[in-house]
């Protein structure tokens, strides 16, 4: 398998909606899911040709997807090492109904107190490591020009790619090792291994539509191509946030210093129901 | 169209980014929660994987959001109205029309029919240094001159109130994606209107800090490709004269001795030429919106 490592430097607070949530409660993930990283980065493809940002439409009307192509899967973006991270929990007032404007209203007869107040998590870090890997090594080298590009970043936020690895290449062995990615839960469990120090989040992938296996390294990539995904099917993994002692033995994709659990990409792929 | 905005060839669309590092010119209050009797400022607690941990003061980009889209709701129009008002745009019930100065460019939203994403994001914020917030006593005083004692109601209530501290440095982000000039003439107006306004009760206002040669400390970037380096100050950093230091060597990278950066399809003017900038911007949405 090939792999890139890409530094992320966020420039604002995000807000990674866990869900479901609670609509009074906007909880955030520590991390980048593997869903938003891969929009993030088609956007990046798309700002890097010269072409607009796609819109969203409203939910109910079933817009379409653009995120990378199943070839180059995104594996979500987690804080460097070393580096400072925290999740900001704060109060925020909101609207309870939209079609009123006593928000910005400097004269106000009578008030109907019209908000409820919520909890909102954001995710405020110096650095985030990505990774995106693929089967083959073509391709990968389009990342390298997303480098200086900034977009938003999940449901609030904002972030820059500072810098794209070199592609390097992970071999398949079974170690005992810290994920750098998240782990789905399903391989810990199948592994029979009792493994502490993780913290466990339901998270979702994308359900792909016919063959994931494309000839072209650039369509729906560098193109405004909708993704052939029509929803997403959820998935529960465990993250690593520290140095554990007792480190889980699975399959990894690995060099020793990166090891990208073999689960994940058959998960992300598609290729097994957890 | 994949974008669902109208077409314009005569306005191309472009990136846009503001960077500045704010100071805070007196005390400052960003409410977080009220505990009995004392109104918390907002913290942000970061932590490292090997257990440091720093708090900061914090100005959320929301909240400069909001008094930004504010500024745009109350500008005064020709016509002797107020901007939101001629173009029925409020909060929360906003036009979500793509024509509008103000949907166009902070989003708009009527709920279950219409979206429009907004292209203006805002981001920074955690103060530089580590100085921790201040608790002040207040009361609210009757405006009563001769006071008769015995009635309840009108002894002063005290309370406190924490405030972020005079001199907290904090840099600070907007990100226009995909917007043409003319949009980006409604940011800037409302970028400039309202760091006096930011803060909430009195006092209010924030400045543009200066270098020590009395340079503003404030990058404009237009471009198609992002080039040189973003003047972006870590969360983690403490040292304001590093702050500082860093945010005028990313700027200026890799054309040290100018305050105007020109190469293909990237435009970046620093520190006087970009105040000078974003005011022509402002004066551009003066005369082609509200003065029209």
């Amino acid at each position: 398998m090939y792999c890139l490592k890409l530094t992320i430097q966020p420039t604002a607070a995000m807000t990674f909606r866990i869900l479901p949530g609670s609509i009074l409660n906007i909880a955030t993930y520590p991390f980048v899911p593997p869903t938003t990283l891969s929009g993030f980065l088609r956007r990046l493809g798309m700002m890097s040709v010269g072409l607009e940002l796609p819109e969203t439409r409203v939910n109910n009307a079933d817009p379409p997807i653009y995120v990378l192509p199943p070839r180059y899967l995104a594996l979500g973006a987690y804080p460097t090492v070393g580096t400072w991270s925290g999740v900001h929990r704060t109060y925020r007032k909101g609207m309870r109904e939209f079609n009123h404007d006593s928000f910005s209203r400097l004269y106000q007869d009578e008030n109907k107190a019209n908000f409820q107040l919520h909890t909102w998590e954001y995710f405020i870090a110096e650095e985030l490591e990505g990774y995106v890997i693929a089967e083959f090594a073509e391709g990968l080298e389009h990342f390298q020009d997303l480098e200086g590009y900034g977009c938003k970043f999940g449901k609030e936020g904002f972030a820059i790619v500072t810098e794209v690895s070199e592609v390097f290449k992970l071999e398949r062995q079974t170690v005992e090792a810290h994920p750098s990615t998240l782990l789905p839960m399903e391989a810990l469990l199948n592994s029979g291994q009792f493994v502490g120090g993780c913290d466990i989040y339901n998270l979702y992938r994308y359900q792909w539509t016919g063959n994931i296996q494309t000839n072209s390294d650039q369509a729906g990539f560098l193109d405004q191509t909708p993704t052939a995904a029509d929803g997403f099917v959820p998935f529960v993994a465990a993250y690593f946030p520290k140095e554990t002692s007792h480190l889980p033995e699975l399959d990894y994709y690995t060099n020793k210093e990166i090891n990208i659990p073999v689960a994940l990409v058959n998960l992300l792929r598609g290729e097994v129901h957890a | 169209m994949a974008t669902g905005l109208p077409e314009d060839k005569k306005n191309p669309r472009l990136h846009f980014d503001i960077y500045a590092i704010l100071e805070g010119s007196q005390e400052l209050y960003f409410g977080h929660e009220v505990q009995v009797n004392v109104n918390l400022v907002e913290i942000v607690k970061l932590s490292t994987k090997d257990g440091k941990s720093l708090e900061k003061c914090y100005i959320s980009p929301t909240k400069r959001r909001g008094v930004e889209r504010r500024c745009l709701i109350w500008a005064p129009v020709k016509s002797g109205v107020l901007l939101g008002d001629q173009q029925k745009c409020g909060i929360p019930e906003t036009c979500a029309l793509p024509t509008c100065p103000i949907c166009a460019t902070y989003g708009g939203l009527i709920a279950g029919k219409k979206t429009l994403i907004g292209r203006v994001t805002h981001g920074g914020g955690v103060a530089v240094q580590d100085l921790y917030p201040v608790e002040k006593q207040r009361a609210m005083h009757p405006a009563i001159l001769s006071n008769d004692m015995t009635k309840k109601e009108e002894k002063p209530t005290p309370f406190k109130r924490e405030y972020n501290q005079p001199g907290l440095l904090y840099p600070i982000y907007d990100h226009a994606l995909s917007v043409t000039d003319m949009e980006f003439a409604s940011v800037a107006y409302a970028f400039l209107d309202a760091l006096p306004r930011i803060g909430s009760g009195n006092p209010k206002g924030i400045a543009i800090a200066e270098a020590d040669d009395n340079m503003p400390l404030l990058v404009v970037d237009r471009y198609l490709v992002p080039r040189g380096k973003r003047p972006i100050i870590s969360p983690s950093v403490t040292n304001p004269e590093r702050a500082i230091q860093d945010f005028i060597r990313l700027a200026r990278t890799p054309e040290a001795n100018t305050n105007h950066i020109q190469s293909s399809h990237f435009e970046r003017w620093i520190g006087d030429a970009a105040l000078e900038k974003l005011q022509e911007y402002s004066s551009n949405f003066v005369d082609n919106v509200l003065q029209a």
